[in-house]
Formats: C-alpha cells, structure tokens, sequence
C-alpha cells in the first residue's frame, strides 16, 4: 500500500507537465479468470481528443474501455493489473469512490438501452442521483441542454413525457448519449455506438461526437476503419489483446508503423 | 412437495418445539407461508432475472450505485412479476387444508376469534365439516361457503392478471 503510494506520486509528477493527458494506463493487464485478455497495455488519452479504438473482434477493445470506469467490477472473474489514471487520480484506488469515479466517465454502450420510463426522466435521472440539481427548473435545463447537444431536442421536445423505449434506434442512441451528457462528465466511453444503425443515423452521431470534442473527452470503440477516420484525432490498433500500436490518426492510417496494423486497414485479415 | 410436509414441520417447530398454541391462525399463517414461499421466491427470481442486464449497465454506467440500481431500475420493472407470483401463492394458501389439518385447526369451533391467539378453524375445513352434517340447514351453508371460496379465488387471480397486464411495461 505504502509503496504504491510513493509510486504513484512518481508517475504523476513525471505524466502531469508533458501533455494534457486526460486519462493514462500503465502495463494494464486484465484476465477473465484465468484468460488474459489484455497484456501491458500503454496508453495515453489526450484531453478534447477522440480517442478511436480499432483492432479484429475480440482483441480486447471493450475490456480497454470498460476497465476505464470500472464497468469491469460488474464481471465477478475480471481481474485488472496494472495502473489507469484519471488524470492525477488512481482509477482503481480501493478508496476511490465508483460512483464518482463514474460520474465523471461516462458510457454509452453499442446496444441503445434507455431506461423504460420517460425521456425526460432517462436525462433527468442522472443529474438527479448525483445530487447536480437544486431544483425542478435547474433539472428541465440541464434536460434540454443535454438534449439540445445530443441533437435531439427538435425531434423530442413535444413529447419528452413519453417512454424513451418508444424512440427510433438511431434517437435512442442520441437519447443514451444525452443522458450521458447530462451529468456532466470528463470522458464519454462509446464501446460501438454505431453498430445498430443506420447510415444517415451515423453520420448524426458521428457529428455529435465531432461537436462533443469540444467539452469532453471521448473514447469509441469502432469496427468501421472509415469511422475511426472520419470521427478521431487518435487511434489505438489492438490485436490479440495487445495494444500494436497508436498515434494520430491520419499517421496510423497513411503510414503505419507494423505490418500488422497496415494487413487489418487494408482488410488482409479481421 | 405434498403440503402436508409443511403441516408436519408446523407441528413440529411451531407446536413442539416453540410451545406455540393449536389451532391458532399464527400458526396457520406461518405454515401457509413456509408452504407458499417456494412460489413466491421462483417467481421473484425469474422475475428480478428478466431485467435486461443492459438497463442494470446503464444505471451503473450513470454512476448509480448498485443499491440505487435495484432500487431505481431492477425492482420497478421485476415489481409485476414478483407481485403475481404473490398472488398466485396467496391464492394457492387460499383453497390449502391438509397442513392446517396437522395444527389443528380442524377442531370444531363455537366463538368467534378475538386474536390471533385464539383457536379457529379456516374456510375449506369449515365446509368439509359443514358438508358432513347431517342437518338440511347445513347444505346451503356449505354451498354458500364454497361459493364465497372459489369467488375470492377467482377474484385473487384475476387481479394477479389485471395487475399484470396493468404495469407490465415493453421493451
Ligand atoms: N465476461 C467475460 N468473461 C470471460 N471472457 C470474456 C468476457 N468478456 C470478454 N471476454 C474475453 O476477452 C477477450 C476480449 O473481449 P472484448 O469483448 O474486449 O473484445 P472486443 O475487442 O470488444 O471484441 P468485439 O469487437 O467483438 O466487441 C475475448 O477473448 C473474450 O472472449
Ligand atoms: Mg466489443
């Protein structure tokens, strides 16, 4: 314990000056039982940077993500290694609060799955448990700001009483995102928010995603290289659970640096 | 399991072993209890599982915490589940007689209860004691109990029905 303390400060004190690093993993490691599913990953996420995580099914994409907020803590077998920081904070320090931790990591998942109450009180709920609103007029703003940014609210505004479930997939996922908004994170983790819809549905979220840069830092998990191009200043190529490479974007993309990473752009294996 | 078991055990833990009086609707009630418990908590599960666990990971993934899931998300939506399956077991203790038979709540009774203390019979022992007698006023007595019986019956899962249909919400 008292070690790592004196470790930690060391990295922090060493990360913080460099660049504007929003979230940082250090030899990450994760294993499903006795199953590694991640080997000593290294990764740095810039702030106001979307992040694009590409790489063949199963390599371990989700895992990355999901070890961020700590959704992992939810599969009884999963076991992280290795150290994630949220800026000077320690993700996986035992005194950290999840529920705070969550708070300012945000998730949307790749299936739309809004609560099955209103769409006013999917948004309000958040905001709501985490103590954000003194009031009801306080909630209906921060209700149709997230909306509004989520680009929704011209299409929901007159009927923000009626059940989220009831929405379109493409306005649930908008909705989901919404939500996430609403309570005011750092990071929004997208693990395929794309995948159940349509292309015009898409093209709305990938520029949503282009606007939200802006205030937030986001990380999307994607299958869709032209996706990963279009919406992402950085990309991290996993394969096999190991972290192959990362960089700009537009870098990874014209020149890779392993052969690996340049067979699965170019569709060779997958 | 043959409900009779569950009048065996009230014997035992209840009257024996606890000194709890016969004949006593307490008694009754735990034994109708322990006898439906089974129903109730296999449909509170099944109805806790049916909770997709993509609504469980987006509560988490809001930051609720895990008591604050099953209190804001699981229980709302598992509640019509859990609920009929209350119903249904309510119903089942209704129409029960042979673990009351074991307490002794069979026992021929003159006053009305004051408590629940007080030894008293339940309504399917009363009309098998009431459809053996003998005397003519005693047929429209039984066919009158029964009535009333099968009409709460009825009644009780019809609600469970209606409940349902009411609350039960669609994704
Ligand atoms: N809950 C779990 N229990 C056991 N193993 C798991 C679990 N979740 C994932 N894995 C394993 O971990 C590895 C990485 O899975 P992960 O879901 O992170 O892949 P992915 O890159 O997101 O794939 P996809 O692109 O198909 O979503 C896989 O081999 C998978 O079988
Ligand atoms: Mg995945």
């Amino acid at each position: 314990m008292q070690q790592t303390a004196v470790v930690e400060t060391g990295v922090g004190a060493q990360a913080e000056p460099a660049r504007n690093v929003k979230v940082s993993a250090e030899n990450c490691s994760v294993f499903y039982g006795d199953k590694q599913a991640l080997f000593d990953v290294n990764l740095d996420i810039m702030a106001n940077e979307v992040t694009a995580l590409i790489g063949p099914s199963g390599c371990g994409k989700s895992t990355f993500l999901r070890c961020i907020n700590r959704m992992n803590d939810t599969i009884d077998i999963c076991r992280v290694s290795g150290r994630l920081m949220l800026e000077n904070d320690d993700i996986y320090d035992p005194a950290l609060d999840v529920v705070h931790l969550r708070a300012r990591i945000g998730m949307v998942f790749q299936k739309p799955n809004p609560f099955p109450t209103s769409i006013y009180q999917n948004i309000a709920y958040g905001p709501s448990i985490h103590g954000l609103v003194a009031s009801k007029s306080d909630l209906d703003e921060i209700v149709e700001r997230s909306l509004r940014r989520a680009a929704l609210w011209e299409e929901v505004k007159d009927r923000l009483d009626q059940p989220g479930t009831g929405l379109s997939g493409g306005q649930q996922q908008r909705l989901c995102i919404a939500r996430a908004i609403a309570v005011q994170p750092e990071v929004i983790l997208m693990d395929e928010p794309c995948s159940a819809l349509d292309p015009i549905a898409t093209a709305r979220i990938e520029e949503l995603i282009d606007e939200l840069r802006q205030n937030f830092t986001i990380v999307i998990v994607t299958h869709s290289m032209q996706q990963a191009a279009r919406v992402s200043q950085r990309t991290a190529f996993f394969h096999l659970g190991v972290l192959v490479e990362h960089g700009e974007t537009d870098q990874i993309f014209t020149n890779p640096a392993h052969d690996k990473t340049r067979d699965y752009l170019t569709g060779r294996f997958g | 399991m043959p409900s009779i078991v569950f009048g065996l055990l009230g014997l035992a833990v209840f009257l024996n072993f606890m000194n709890l009086p016969r004949s006593a609707p307490v008694v009754g009630g735990m034994v109708l209890s322990l006898m439906t418990l089974p129903t109730v908590i296999i449909s509170a599960r099944a109805a806790l599982k049916s909770v997709p666990p993509s609504i469980r990971e987006a509560a988490l993934g809001l930051g609720a915490s895990r008591l604050q899931m099953v209190a804001h998300h699981v229980l709302p939506l598992a509640f019509p589940g859990i609920l009929t399956g209350t119903i249904i077991g309510m119903a089942q203790a209704l129409g029960e007689t042979a673990p009351l038979l074991m307490i002794g709540m069979v026992a021929f009774i003159v006053d009305v209860p004051g408590g629940f203390t007080d030894p008293s019979t339940v309504m399917p022992v009363q009309i098998y004691l009431w459809s053996d007698s003998p005397e003519r006023a005693f047929v429209e007595k039984t066919a009158a109990a029964t009535a009333i019986l099968i009409g709460f019956l009825v009644l009780m899962n019809a609600l469970a029905v209606v409940l349902r249909k009411k609350i039960e919400r669609k994704w």
